[in-house]
């Protein structure tokens, strides 16, 4: 196959054979990292699915916010722990570029990558607006998926990050607490799927089990994604204040 | 002879170094810690040296020149008959303290009265007072500076040691008043009292900024006390630890496979170490899970990626459940593919936890009776101590689910379908 035409970013895809590329900017203070992570998804872009071109690349969070506001990608890989700005790392970055659009007209999204699953890191990125998160040990097939699921507006859910989100809003039914609004809640269907995801599913597994479409555990994943932005439910705080994270 | 064998033991026995024992005391630990240095019981000492003390204060002058001889010391050996820290949360002192102390008024009014009766000249006039302020004195030294740790680790003064600063030293001022009003008229004493007052509180005025910054270097001090240790113990654990496992890998460069157990291992274990607080010894069931877990990825050499949501304390039904989960993780190791993941949920009526691995997986009903294998140690184990297991072929490799019912409850009954059984039935 041979290389694509740079077509502008976000236009529709010319023709089946050769989609649009997804254009990345790698954002990670090791250059170790961010070389490795180049090789690995140059060498899974090879393949039907939107080539992966990274633009540009940023050590800190200064950078990282001016390559990003420059570029306008689709996908940003996000490091957790940045040099930088306000000392908070990737939520820096996301703050600075909130709001920041495509040629295309489609949001900048962020997928986290990080080496500690700590939950106070994991949670305070997605917080702050990041689509998903991953670990550095994560495979360079499963990576480049990650991008293109986030490319495509939708979240990425690691079974870890399934794992703390069961334990923020309650893993089990049957809770008796007051619920201001629907935030602060995740459904029965919203819960079923955290589970499945958090024994290790993948999205395909997760709709086969529950008979339902793999569009639709997609919707469960970014609702619940959305409510652990957004919620301020007391479990929730009260959680993340126990892990000193507020 | 039983008594004097008791007596030789006692004499030859290892005697703790003379301390104050400041975990067992009552008021400066002096009487712990003789009771612990001669091996009697700290009741017997205690009420001795209440018993001397009516005797021109004998034993207030023996126990102030203890306290003030004998260095404090908070470890170490308790005598018989002490109980660690104040009694009750108001910190009132034990029932034999107060029996002592009552005793000790009581035969002091006695010896008044009778010296009044007798003509004895005992200048009572003078000591009582001095006994009040030296007994106030001695409540205010022994409990200033007492702090407690609240839950969120601030320190701040106890609030039973405020109650007990006060009460000694409105006792001490009491004495005082009533020593300088002695022999002279009110009038007087109020004089006094006021120059008193006004030179008390011109020194403190004087003194107050001095105090200020000491407070304030201590506070520095033991800041970067704390700072230090934990840079010390940081090094300590990367020394042990991780510089081994580089040289380690340094020298296997040759073994890829090697390097990457050795890697994984060191990654697991510092990992825990940073991310977590919990204690390795805890006898709960996410450390037992957790070392399981370590166990079989050294042993087989692969990874493990354990979510555990709730802990429990480890029992008898835990234990069978983790040496379940050791069995399942085995077997996803030797047959199944990575990626193997762990998921253990506590809830409040039972314990679940689903293995999966993503190899070929296994058909149950292809293994044979005779072989012990899965059967065995997987099912019949969890059936044996009251919970289930069900293993299920997935297009994409195995995953094995355990229930064990909490202690609480009884054993699950294996013939009604449990409460969160897998939504489709799609058993091998």
């Amino acid at each position: 196959m041979t290389p694509a035409d740079q077509t502008p970013a976000g236009t529709s895809a010319d023709s089946p054979v050769e989609p649009a590329p997804i254009r990345l900017v790698l954002v990670d203070d090791h250059r170790m990292v961010r070389t490795g992570v180049r090789a690995e998804l140059a060498e899974a872009s090879d393949g039907p699915d939107a080539p992966l071109d990274v633009v540009a690349e940023a050590g800190d969070v200064d950078a990282a916010i001016e390559q990003v506001t420059e570029h306008r990608p689709d996908v940003v890989l996000l490091d957790v722990h940045l040099p930088g700005g306000s000392g908070q790392g990737g939520a820096d970055v996301l703050r600075g570029c909130a709001g920041l659009q495509t040629e295309a007209g489609e949001p900048v999204r962020f997928l986290a990558l990080s080496v500690s699953d700590a939950a106070e890191d994991v949670v305070s990125v997605i917080r702050a607006g990041a689509r998903g998160y991953v670990t550095k040990t994560i495979s360079g097939p499963d990576l480049a998926q990650a991008v293109r699921r986030v490319a495509g507006g939708d979240a990425v859910f690691s079974p870890r990050l399934a794992g703390f989100v069961l334990d923020a809003f309650g893993a089990l039914g049957g809770e008796v607490a007051e619920v201001d609004t629907e935030l602060d809640r995740l459904s029965t269907r919203e819960r079923e799927v955290m589970r499945l995801i958090a024994r290790g599913y993948q999205y395909k597994e997760v709709a086969k089990d529950l008979y339902i479409s793999v569009k639709t555990v997609e919707t469960h994943v970014s609702s619940v994604l959305r409510k652990l932005q957004l919620s301020s439910r007391h479990e929730l705080t009260a959680w993340a204040l126990s892990r000193r994270l507020l | 002879m039983s008594s004097s064998g008791a007596t030789e033991a006692w004499i030859n026995r290892p005697r703790p170094a003379l301390a104050r024992n400041l975990q067992h005391r009552e008021l400066a630990g002096v009487c712990a810690g003789l009771a612990a240095h001669l091996g009697l019981d700290v009741r017997i000492i205690r009420v001795f040296f209440i018993a001397a003390t009516p005797f021109a204060g004998a034993g207030a002058l023996v126990y102030g020149f203890l306290w003030i001889t004998l260095a404090g010391r908070t470890s170490g050996v308790s005598a018989p008959g002490t109980q660690p820290g104040p009694a009750g949360r108001l910190g009132l002192p034990s029932s034999v303290t107060m029996v002592g102390l009552g005793a000790a008024v009581v035969l002091t009014a006695l010896v008044a009265n009778l010296s009044r009766h007798q003509g004895w000249d005992l200048d009572l006039h003078i000591w009582l007072p001095l006994a009040a302020v030296g007994v106030g004195v001695l409540v205010v030294w022994a409990h200033l500076g007492e702090t407690t740790r609240d839950s969120d680790a601030t320190e701040r003064l106890d609030g039973a040691a405020a109650i007990r600063i006060a009460a000694g030293g409105v006792l001490a001022v009491l004495g005082l008043l009533l020593l300088l009003t002695t022999g002279r008229s009110w009038g007087e004493a109020a004089n006094a009292l006021l120059a008193a007052l006004v030179i008390l509180a011109g020194m403190v005025v004087l003194v107050t900024p001095w105090l200020v910054r000491l407070w304030r270097d201590l506070r520095a001090e033991q800041a970067e006390r704390v700072r230090a240790n934990e840079r010390a113990d940081i090094a300590a654990h990367l020394h042990d630890s991780v510089l081994q496992t580089f040289a380690l890998i340094q020298r296997s460069s040759a073994d890829p496979a090697r390097v990457t157990r050795l890697a994984r291992a060191q990654e697991r274990e510092l990992r825990r170490w940073l991310f977590t607080d919990a204690d390795p010894e805890d006898d709960t069931l996410v450390a037992a899970v957790q070392q399981t877990a370590a166990e079989v990825e050294d042993r087989h050499d692969v990874s493990i990626e354990v979510i555990l949501l709730g802990d429990q304390p480890v029992g008898e039904r835990q234990r069978a459940l983790v040496a379940a989960l050791r069995e399942a993780l085995v077997n996803a190791a030797r047959h199944g593919r990575e990626p193997v993941s762990a998921y253990i949920e506590v809830g409040p009526t039972q314990i679940e936890a689903f293995v999966r691995d993503h190899g070929a997986g296994f058909d149950l009903g292809e293994v044979p009776d005779d072989r012990l294998g899965v059967r065995e140690s997987i099912i019949g184990r969890m059936e044996r101590a009251g919970g289930r297991a069900t293993i299920r072929r997935l297009d994409g490799g195995t995953e094995v689910h355990l229930v064990m019912p909490s202690s609480d409850n009884g054993p699950i009954d294996h013939t009604s379908p449990a409460e969160a059984t897998p939504p489709t039935g799609a058993e091998a």
